[in-house]
């Protein structure tokens, strides 16, 4: 049973391990993330679901699963990015070779539905390597009745918006070039396969049948909704281990002033702590994150701000929220 | 004043001689319980000084003694039907309760004075004799002469300081009686103390031996059997000394009414008929007339309106329950029915008048409401509800009956428990314990029912109630006890008035009178026989009933008095103090425990002066009986004032306002000047409750100066402040700007500003695109599609003209939430919104309040914490934007910058790319289609050159090829695709391009032709204007046969040829119509007479020729019209001739 519930132990390590966590966690710790990570994914395919039906249809589109991340800016960039070189990539991979690789990706996709939305795409990006960019309904310009033609230098143009998401991508590229810096070559060869790990990723069947998508909604989502499924899904795991790696230092720490205390309390154990055997166990122990750090995480990352519940002070009463989607 | 030294300096020997004096005439029954009456009767009459002194300064101790042996205990034990051995006395032993006693001895005393006292004072303005303290005034003259007392004032003021001296802790406390006692009498009293101690065994010595206890207190000894009233001695002298003091009373009280009273003959019968009774109710009218001097506060209010309520709903329920005879009754009971309640007889107008009268002389009647009140319930004539022929003395019995279980009803400090049957609820085993329940409904209902045959029937019934209420609840502490003692007591009083009548057929009577008429003869005294008293009583009701129709004046209770049994007032009254005396010791249960029970049912919070409260009760007659009194108007006036509350004690906003009326006024003024409780109102019988001062809350107050906010006067003022506005700014409203208009030239109102003007620009552009996408998919577009919907440019709103006024408050909330709400639309509609729905913005407006409020709620909050943590003013608003969802003040930067500054920048890319956009798609329509423009883009148009700057491949020509195909370099649509319709379009909405395209040729007016100049046309021509020529010969001759003129030809060179655009309708020539197309496309397919068709066999050119064919025929058709003209109207022309 257990074995059967928990399909993404070892991606799930790989993503742990991408956004900092060094340490092999133990199972407990995947599985808690697993389960987190799961939830989250239900909870977006619900809400996804409620909206596409306010909007009058059945099946989920892809602005419908950005919709519910309106709010937080940098992560739309960066999926619109993601997107876009998604985009680019299929298409220089038609372009290239109609080779093996793409006869993958449709079976991959599984479906003719998905071979005919390629060729369209081919037909209508004809020679263009150009990344196409990914309008949002909510934008500007759908305001009003009629949208212009977007002429090629427009499209070039870099958006504001675009270049805060490339400050904050390009934030993250330090951070991991900080990390991979004193990597050898290998290391760095793991590391890089590690940043490939998705959920989604050549795995679309098994993810639908983990999230139960099949339940949840009425009609089979958009192959564009399950790359989004899987670059959030990614981005949860990472947040949810950078905000364990916190509460793990932080506990650290507190623990190191707190033995420092007693050392200068009383200062005879030290000596005896002092001395070393050959059989010691090494001195710098490595703590892998365990479960209670990610509830942690998870709890401080649901935890209501201010800006949701300032409408109800003065007012009483019980605050509900729904789930949060990191 | 010189008479108020006694007062003034506790002579206590004077005052034993005023007690005395009144004692004498009866005063101390009225104000003192039995008890407390029968103590100090028992005191005076002992006589002796010291014991009064000391009982005055309150230095007694009381202690009961038995002596007088068992018989009278005995009796009493019968009278008052109690199961006790001994006698329940409202009196403890000891001092406590006798010193109460004391003290309200000389408040009684002292109350005499006080009359006198402002009397006094200003007697010489007072415009009104006031009737009731002239026999204090007498007592107080004599008081001088009375023995013991010095006359000599000094000697007077000795004396008291004697007296003062053993106790002058009291004597401070009589300072509180004596009025406005002077402080040096303080003073004088100390140096005279001293000087004077020898005295002061003087008048100690006089007296013979007292007993005194340990704590120096004299112990009074009162033989118990003066509560035993039954012994003979005691209650023959009383009841002697009680008729003629009454009687001198009632006298003397009947000769002042006669004095003062306008309607003489209204009191002229009143002393014949003068009995026992009247002196009853003269101490009721004495009781009222000392209401005024206190000030009653509204301590049993709350119980009173409660019981009140209680009562009036029994009322109601009764009165439910008879539908049939409910009439008068009502009156008393509910006083509800007004001036027609008081049902004066069909046949007595002259009471009418009497009335209407009295209404007019009001001022000069001495009676106060309540007494004409009473005077005219007894006057009126018989309701003859009870009355029966048949059944002799039916009516004065119920009568009767009806007035006593009436006031028992009312009396509601005790009733309400009574009123109706004990329910299974209440009480689930009062059936078992109690044979035969009743209730003072029941036997209302009896009465109705005419169950009664005697009075003792009736009677028995009442007292069958308060003995149910006795038996069952046995516990001699159990608070109902109290009621029904109360009740008992009253009933006891009340069932004298009740004439001891049993009712008889007539027919027996009758033959008893001839039986009676029989031994009259043989010369009986009518004393002696029994019947013939009976008769006598009835005969003298007969007559009482007639001189009450003769408005008989100052008994309100008596009820056809004389037709009490017995012509021996003696053995009635000795009756009287009997039934009074056994009600006295039956009413003796010490309740303090009790009466606190009541409370805490009835849900009371006075717990506090629950004792006071029963101990006022128990000692002050005047109290009680002002609180049955005035119940009534109290539970009046207390509902009206409660209904300002609700129940959470807060005043109700919303409740209506006691209204101050005039007739209140006049009523306190009467009250003032006549120093009466019972006010003349003018509405004298409408209400049967008296005035009462305390509970008017808007009586007293007299009218306003400032007759509230006239609104006509407000208007002219505003007009007025309007008008100097207006002149300020030149007589334009819109020029005056109020605080609350933000500059549109800085600051975040111009981008918003220009936002919202952008965004209304874009629109525009988006119709005209979506037009042309119209266009081209539809065949035909409407007028209405084709007009530019009406956008207008938003505009800073003022609130409206009136609020700028300086008058009207800027702050009010809803010109706050008015100025509010603009702002949030003007925010909804920056972010995109073309209108918005007043629901939805006031919806947003309040969201808005609600936060801002939120907002500054905290900042209050962290402003006014008591926190040790103390915050600057910085952390403070910074905290307090946290709580609120702004995390930090730099994102309300960039909110500003994001979503306002940002968003103008995009939409003035946005425009721009639009109308770029518009260009594109009009460039070869539109914009080219005016003359000029084609001048100027001629070679382009031609050549398709245009079509480069669109560039986009936007309608996929270049994917379909189509570009190549036909040389092409456009991706627009061809203008050949789009003209037409434009085209149409155009010319029916704008007259600007029309005006355009003709503007040169406007000038140019073509000179007419002339006869002459047929000629000189070209060949071809000439027929045609040849024709032309005739017609306008024709045409010629025919206006002037109209005009009259001589129709002579003028020359060929001014005969003008008429232009067709002249020519009358029928003559114009038929033009065929070109299609704007230029073709000529509505051919209609003629079978031609003169032509054949060739078979089809024959190769593919032929049909083609024929159909050529075919179509220069129709031609030639077309064109007839125009050629033959003149054949075409040879009718017309025929006609002409004709005329010719």
């Amino acid at each position: 049973m257990a074995d059967n519930k928990y399909k993404y132990r070892i991606e799930i390590q790989q993503m742990m391990f991408v956004s900092g966590e060094s340490n092999d966690p133990p199972v407990e710790t995947t599985s808690i993330i697993e389960d987190i990570v799961r939830a989250q994914v239900i909870e977006i395919l619900l809400q996804a679901t409620r909206t596409a039906s306010t909007r009058g249809t059945k099946s989920i589109a892809p602005e419908d699963v950005i919709f519910l991340i309106r709010h937080d800016k940098a992560k739309v960039n960066r999926l619109r990015t993601y997107l876009s070189w998604k985009d680019v990539r299929k298409n220089a991979k038609d372009q290239e070779s109609g080779g093996t690789e793409s006869l993958i990706e449709t079976d991959a996709a599984g479906g003719p539905a998905a071979g005919a939305a390629q060729a369209t795409d081919s037909s209508k990006m004809l020679s263009r390597y150009k990344k196409s960019k990914i309008r949002l309904p909510w934008e500007l310009q759908f305001m009003f009745s009629e949208q212009h033609l977007e002429t090629a230098e427009e499209s070039e143009q870099v958006d504001d918006e675009e270049k805060a998401a490339t400050i904050a991508s390009l934030k993250r590229l330090k951070m991991a070039d900080d990390r991979t810096r004193n990597m050898t070559r290998e290391e760095y060869v793991h590391w890089s396969e590690c940043r490939q790990a998705s959920f989604t990723f050549r795995k679309a069947k098994r993810f639908r049948e983990w999230s139960q998508m099949t339940q949840l909604c009425d009609s089979r989502p958009n192959d564009d909704v399950i790359d989004i499924l899987g670059f959030m899904t990614f981005e949860i795991v990472c947040s949810l281990t950078e905000e364990a790696m916190q509460i793990k230092n932080s506990e650290e720490k507190l623990i190191q002033i707190k033995s420092e205390k007693e050392k200068t309390l009383n200062p005879g154990q030290q000596n005896q702590k002092k001395r070393k055997y050959l059989f010691d166990k090494p001195d710098e122990l490595a703590n892998p994150l365990m479960p209670y750090h990610v509830e942690e995480a998870w709890r401080r990352l649901q935890a209501i701000d201010f800006k949701h519940k300032a409408g109800r002070s003065f007012g009483g009463g019980m605050l509900r929220s729904k789930t949060r989607l990191i | 004043m010189d008479k108020l030294t006694t007062f003034k300096f506790n002579n206590s020997r004077k005052l034993f001689g005023l007690a005395k004096k009144l004692h004498d005439s009866k005063f101390f029954e009225t104000f003192l319980n039995e008890s407390q009456y029968k103590i100090l009767d028992y005191i005076i009459n002992l006589d002796d000084f010291k014991l009064w002194y000391n009982f005055l300064e309150g230095d007694c101790f009381v202690k009961f003694t038995k002596s007088t042996g068992d018989d009278s205990n005995d009796e009493k034990k019968e009278s008052s039907n109690d199961e006790d051995d001994t006698p329940e006395i409202q009196f403890e032993e000891g001092s406590k309760n006798i010193k109460m006693l004391a003290l309200h001895i000389r408040y009684l005393l002292w109350e005499k004075a006080i009359d006198y006292y402002y009397t006094a004072k200003d007697l010489d303005t007072s415009i009104y004799n006031i009737e009731e303290v002239t026999d204090d005034f007498e007592l107080i003259d004599t008081l001088d002469d009375l023995p013991g007392g010095d006359n000599d004032g000094e000697a007077a003021q000795t004396d008291n300081i004697e007296k003062s001296a053993p106790a002058p802790v009291i004597r401070e406390e009589e300072d509180d009686y004596d009025d406005d006692d002077d402080e040096d009498e303080d003073e004088e009293e100390d140096k005279k103390k001293e000087s004077e101690d020898v005295d002061m065994k003087e008048p100690e010595s006089e007296v013979s031996e007292l007993k005194f206890n340990d704590d120096n207190q004299v112990i009074l000894e009162i033989p118990i059997s003066i509560f035993a009233t039954s012994t003979p001695n005691n209650s023959s002298t009383d009841a002697i000394d009680s008729q003629t003091t009454s009687n001198q009373e009632s006298i003397s009280a009947a000769t002042s009414q006669i004095q003062n009273n306008n309607i003489t003959t209204l009191s002229s019968s009143a002393s014949t008929t003068i009995n026992n009774k009247t002196s009853a109710i003269d101490d009721q009218d004495k009781l009222i007339k000392e209401f005024n001097k206190v000030y009653h506060n509204f301590e049993y209010d709350r119980e009173t309106l409660i019981k009140r309520r209680k009562l009036e709903k029994s009322d109601l329920q009764l009165e439910n329950s008879k539908s049939t005879n409910n009439d008068n009754n009502g009156n008393l009971t509910t006083g509800e029915e007004p001036m027609a309640g008081i049902n004066l007889g069909t046949g007595s107008t002259s009471l009418q008048h009497l009335l209407n009268t009295i209404k007019s002389k009001r001022e000069e009647v001495s009676l106060n409401d309540h007494e004409l009140r009473s005077l005219f319930m007894d006057v009126r004539k018989n309701r003859g509800k009870w009355a029966s022929n048949d059944k002799v003395g039916q009516e004065e019995l119920y009568e009767a009956c009806e007035k006593v279980v009436l006031e028992l009803r009312a009396y509601s400090e005790h009733s309400t428990p009574f009123l109706n049957k004990v329910s299974k609820r209440e009480a689930p085993n009062y059936g078992l314990i109690i044979k035969k329940p009743m209730d003072l409904n029941t036997a209302l209902k009896k009465l109705k029912s005419f169950a009664y045959n005697s009075k003792q029937e009736f009677v028995d019934d009442l007292m069958l109630i308060w003995s149910n209420c006795l038996t069952y609840n046995a516990d001699p502490k159990h608070f109902m006890r109290t009621h029904a003692l109360a009740m008992q007591k009253k009933t006891l009083k009340l069932a004298p008035t009740i004439p001891n009548i049993t009712i008889r057929n007539r027919a027996d009577i009758e033959k008893e009178e001839e039986l009676e008429e029989e031994k009259n003869g043989g010369g009986a005294t009518p004393l002696e026989a029994s019947g013939k008293s009976m008769k006598k009583g009835r005969k003298s009701s007969r007559q009482d009933q007639v001189k009450a129709e003769a408005t008989e004046p100052g008994t309100p209770i008596s009820l056809g008095p004389s037709v009490v049994d017995s012509p021996s007032g003696t053995n009635l009254t000795s009756e009287t103090p009997a039934a009074e005396g056994s009600a006295v010791v039956g009413n003796t249960t010490n309740g303090d425990e009790d009466e606190e029970e009541e409370e805490e049912n009835d849900n009371l919070n006075g717990d506090s002066n629950g004792i006071n409260e029963e101990e006022d009760d128990e000692f002050d007659p005047e109290l009680l009986a002002w609180r049955s009194l005035t119940s009534k108007s109290r539970a009046n006036y207390c509902s009206q004032r409660a209904e300002l509350f609700d129940e959470n004690y807060h005043l109700r906003p919303d409740a209506a306002a006691i209204i101050r009326q005039s007739i209140e006024m006049k009523n306190f003024n009467q009250y003032l000047s006549n120093k009466e409780v019972i006010s003349k109102s003018q509405n004298l019988l409408e209400n049967d409750e008296p005035y009462l001062l305390e509970y008017d809350l808007t009586g007293g107050i007299p009218g306003f100066k400032y007759n509230g906010i006239n609104e006509a006067e407000e208007d002219l003022k505003e007009q007025k402040m309007a008008d100097i506005l207006l002149q300020q700014v030149g007589g334009d409203a819109s020029k005056l700007k109020s605080a609350f208009v933000l500059p549109q030239d800085k600051g975040l109102n111009k981008v918003y500003f220009e936002n919202i003007h952008e965004i209304q620009e874009i629109r525009k552009i988006c119709f005209k695109i979506s037009l042309i996408r119209q266009m081209q998919t539809q065949q035909f577009v409407h007028h209405t599609q084709m007009k530019q919907p009406e956008v207008e440019a938003i505009r800073e709103v003022d609130v409206d003209n009136a609020s700028k006024l300086p008058n009207h408050d800027a702050f009010s909330e809803d010109v706050q939430f008015a100025v509010l709400r603009r702002n949030v639309a003007k925010i909804a509609m920056q972010t995109g919104f073309e209108k918005t729905e007043p629901f939805a913005v006031n919806t947003l407006t309040q969201l808005a309040e609600k936060y801002l409020s939120n907002l500054i709620k905290s900042i209050k909050l962290h402003t006014e914490s008591n926190s040790s943590n103390e915050m600057d003013e910085t952390s403070i608003l910074l905290v307090s934007l946290l709580e609120n969802g702004v995390n930090k003040p730099d994102d309300l930067y960039t909110y500003v910058q994001e979503r306002i500054v940002r968003q103008s920048e995009k939409l003035v890319d946005l425009r721009a790319k639009l109308s770029n956009f518009l260009k594109d798609l009009l460039r070869p329509g539109l914009e080219n289609f005016n003359e000029r423009s084609f001048e100027d883009n001629s070679e382009q148009f031609m050549t398709g050159d245009f079509s480069n700057d669109l560039g986009d491949d936007f309608f996929g020509f270049k994917e379909l090829g189509l570009d190549r195909e036909f040389n092409m370099l456009s991706s627009s649509i061809p203008i050949y695709l789009l003209h037409s319709r434009l085209h149409n379009s155009y010319a029916s909405s704008g007259g600007v391009s029309k005006r355009n395209k003709y503007e040169d040729l406007k000038d140019y007016t073509p000179p007419y032709l002339t006869a002459v100049d047929v000629d000189k046309q070209i060949g071809i021509l000439r027929p045609f204007y040849n024709k032309l020529n005739e017609k306008s010969k024709a045409h010629y001759i025919k206006v002037q046969k109209k005009k009259g003129e001589p129709y002579d030809l003028p020359e060929d060179s001014a005969l003008l040829l008429i232009e067709d655009d002249e020519l009358p309708q029928k003559q114009r020539n038929i033009r065929p119509r070109l299609p704007p197309t230029g073709r000529i496309t509505a051919i209609k397919k003629k079978i031609i007479a003169n032509s054949f068709f060739l078979p089809d066999s024959e190769g593919g050119d032929e049909p083609v020729l024929l159909a050529l064919d075919d179509r220069l025929n129709n031609l030639a058709d077309l064109s007839t019209p125009e050629l033959s003209g003149p054949d075409i109207k040879s009718p017309m022309k025929s006609a002409i001739k004709s005329e010719a």
